[in-house]
């Protein structure tokens, strides 16, 4: 009994103002508690993110010209609105002026399309869009045999039995068109592989149709695989070499790896990536680390050799004839525990001294982050603003409440002090009484800060952090809900004097 | 036993000070029924109050059982209250919070009596006052008479030596208050010390000993047989 007892009676008996102030407090507490452990959740978040080789990257882009220095005269000239670019043979000398800078790459995010008819086929090779189902059909079919004109289109399907009669058979139309879900009945002639012009090389390969019509990676250079820690688990990775004679090779994500081809063996397979057939000649280990910052993890992505900055001088064909050319954009990958800042002014004074002032900006990734994660902690902390003015409401109305409590109750206290209650221990009851409101709110408050959290998140990953699963962060909950119920006790304190100060015989004596 | 030399209590106004008590020399024998009488303004609840430590005295020396309690801090002043005497108030004075049963369980509980105890005390409290079918009514829908029942087995809990009464029959019809004062003689005969303030002549008549105040003042004390009905 006691006490509590006591204290629950007369919060039940004053169930009103009882509900009034829970309310109050359970609203404060959620709110700030989602906010709180949002803000928590998006700050370990970043932590966890700085940890990872994707903090470490810094990109610099060729500015405009014309934005440079503000030369009225240099806009009119049309060239000079374009970006600077900047020379691969200049690297090398970069990364010397640059020892925290331990690689340098380019990549480029890219969805391709696995299908011949796909449209990065047939813009490349400037195929036809013959739709599915006209394989075999259509007058091409006979003069495209073999030629690269026909390879991203329907009927180059067709060219492909011609010149390969007997190995493709009556299924091999249907192999090539897209199978959705991945699945493929006997029958459809999935198995007999599809035999292909390839337009550059001009000659004839066999693609090994894969499950999903369109996968992501990137055109990267060798060195990106360095850039991220990334390593072979199966085969190996392309290297520079592959780059500059731009084979035709792919690496693919551990994860990708799994459900490109439904007999999971993948090494050495034929894939067609908008319209280019590539080896498979690596899968990635699973990475190492977590993919804050990242578009999507690597594990899912494959790899090709990039082909920007590859000029090709004369004739086609031949390793020979390619050298690195100019490019919009470069990124650099710094050491670990380098001062990302300092690395970044010191790739722009590079660039300077390389291209002129103002010619290129370098941005490290982790800026980017940091950005987007303060454009949510600006709207958090506002929130935060808005709550903390709730909670001082809860507060307020906490005060009040057991104030007019005491006051109204001073005969109850001047009862029980003339049996035997000490001045501090209705002190301590009114406290109670206090903290049992508060606990009540608080909880409540706890729970649906959950809820709220995940409606806030939702509202604020419209405008996506890339891949940022984000914790619960049920410690700053439960601390902002026992902050709640400090709070409210010691906005009670006065009253609890109150009750402790009351004059048993004045009380007494009171109507 | 208890005490009381040169016991004043003034109060300051904002005109001045009013006297409530002066020079009252005043000793409660253990066993005896006394009353104490006076016309309103008297002083007659301050000395209870002052006798029951609820108020102390501006000036004076109030000895129980040989021991100071002028000094005291509140806490062991709230223990001598909860330990030696059980008040009887004019308007009860339950918690209407809490049931019968819970308001005598209370001032056992600021003694530290187990809760067990607490119960079986408590009821056997309210059985002897023929309340043990109301255990769990609160207050409010008890009777007067029942109510000034309860606060006397509250009173008794802790088993103390005094028992300090302020017009306890003052709030209820005759029957009830003759009910009550068969109560207070029956635990007088009991060895239970009463002191009682009333302002009825009758029920001033049935106390073995009667103080008379007047202006704060002793004026009178009236010794007699102990009453039988």
């Amino acid at each position: 009994m006691d006490k509590l007892t006591l204290s629950w009676r007369q919060i039940r008996i004053h169930w009103g103002d009882s509900l009034l102030a829970v309310l109050g407090i359970a609203l404060a507490t959620a709110i700030l508690a989602a906010v709180i452990s949002l803000i928590g959740s998006y700050n370990s978040v970043f932590d966890r993110f700085t940890q990872q080789p994707q903090a470490r990257q810094i990109t610099v882009r060729g500015q405009f010209q014309a934005m440079g220095s503000g030369e009225a005269a240099v806009r009119i000239d049309a060239a000079a609105s374009e970006p600077v670019r900047f020379n691969l043979q200049d690297v090398p000398k970069i990364m010397e002026d640059n020892p925290d800078v331990i690689a340098s790459y380019q990549a480029r995010y890219m969805r391709f399309t696995t299908t011949a008819m796909g449209g990065g086929g047939a813009f490349v090779f400037g195929g036809g869009t013959a739709a599915v189902g006209n394989a075999g059909g259509g007058a091409g079919q006979g003069t495209a045999a073999g030629s690269a004109g026909a390879a991203g289109s329907a009927d180059g399907r067709g060219a492909g039995q011609g010149t390969a009669a007997g190995s493709a058979g009556a299924g091999a139309g249907l192999a090539a068109t897209p199978i959705p879900g991945g699945g493929s009945g006997p029958g459809e002639g999935f198995g007999p592989p599809e035999m292909m012009g390839f337009g550059t090389e001009g000659t004839t390969q066999v693609v090994d149709t894969p499950l999903l019509e369109q996968v992501q990676g990137y055109m990267a250079s060798a060195s990106f695989f360095t850039a991220y820690e990334l390593q072979a688990k199966e085969g190996i990775l392309f290297d520079d070499r592959d780059v500059t004679q731009g084979n035709a090779v792919a690496v693919v994500g551990s994860e990708l790896a799994k459900k490109l081809y439904s007999d999971q063996r993948i090494l050495n397979k034929k894939i067609r990536l908008n319209g280019r057939i590539y080896t498979i000649i690596g899968v990635l280990a699973p990475y190492a680390y977590s993919t804050e910052g990242l578009p999507v993890s690597f594990d899912e992505l494959i790899f090709v050799p990039t082909r920007e900055g590859i000029a090709r001088s004369g004739a086609a064909g031949g390793a020979n004839a390619t050298f690195f050319g100019r490019v919009g954009e470069l990124s650099f990958t710094a050491k670990k525990g380098a001062d990302l800042a300092k690395v970044a002014q010191g790739l722009e004074a590079s660039f300077a001294r390389l291209y002129g002032e103002n010619k290129a900006v370098a941005q490290t990734q982790i800026s980017q982050v940091k950005k987007d994660l303060d454009k949510r902690l600006k709207i958090l902390s506002l929130l935060a603003l808005l709550a903390s003015a709730v909670g001082v409401a809860a507060a307020i109305n906490i005060f009040n409440l057991m104030i007019g409590r005491v006051s109204r109750r001073t005969r109850s206290i001047a009862i029980q002090r003339s049996l035997g209650a000490t001045s501090r221990s209705m002190l301590i009851q009114t406290l109670i009484e206090t903290f049992i409101l508060a606990a009540i709110g608080a909880l409540i408050g706890f729970v649906l800060s959950f809820p709220l959290e995940g409606v806030l998140q939702s509202i604020l990953e419209k405008s996506q952090l890339r891949g940022m699963v984000l914790p619960q962060r049920f410690d700053l909950a439960l601390g902002v809900s026992l902050l709640a119920i400090l709070v409210a006790g010691l906005f009670a304190v006065p009253a609890a004097l109150a009750a402790a100060n009351t004059d048993i015989v004045d009380a007494l004596r009171e109507e | 036993m208890l005490q009381l030399t040169n016991i004043t209590k003034a109060w300051n106004t904002g005109t001045g000070q009013v006297v409530g008590l002066k020079d009252i020399n005043l000793d409660v024998n253990r066993g005896e029924f006394m009353t104490i009488m006076g016309p309103s303004g008297s002083g007659k609840s301050t000395l209870l109050q002052i006798i029951g430590l609820l108020d102390m005295p501006s000036s004076g020396v109030y000895t129980i059982e040989g021991r100071d309690v002028m000094g005291l801090r509140d806490a062991d002043l709230a223990r001598i209250r909860n330990r030696h005497f059980g008040f009887v108030f004019q308007k009860f004075h339950l918690l209407p919070e809490l049931t019968a049963m819970e308001n005598v369980m209370l001032p056992m509980s600021y003694a530290g009596v187990p809760l067990a105890q607490r119960k079986i005390r408590a009821q056997e409290l309210l059985d002897r006052m023929g309340l043990s079918h109301r255990l769990h009514a609160r207050p409010t829908t008890l009777s007067g008479g029942e109510q000034q029942r309860v606060a006397i087995a509250r009173s008794l809990a802790n088993d103390p030596g005094f028992l300090l009464a302020d017009e306890p029959t003052g709030n209820l019809p005759s029957d009830q208050g003759a009910e009550i004062m068969e109560i207070l003689h029956q635990l007088n005969k009991e060895g239970m010390t009463i002191v009682m303030v009333t302002h009825d002549e009758k029920l001033g008549a049935q106390g073995s000993r009667t103080v008379r105040l007047k202006d704060g003042v002793i004026e009178q004390i009236v010794e007699r047989e102990p009453w039988t009905n």
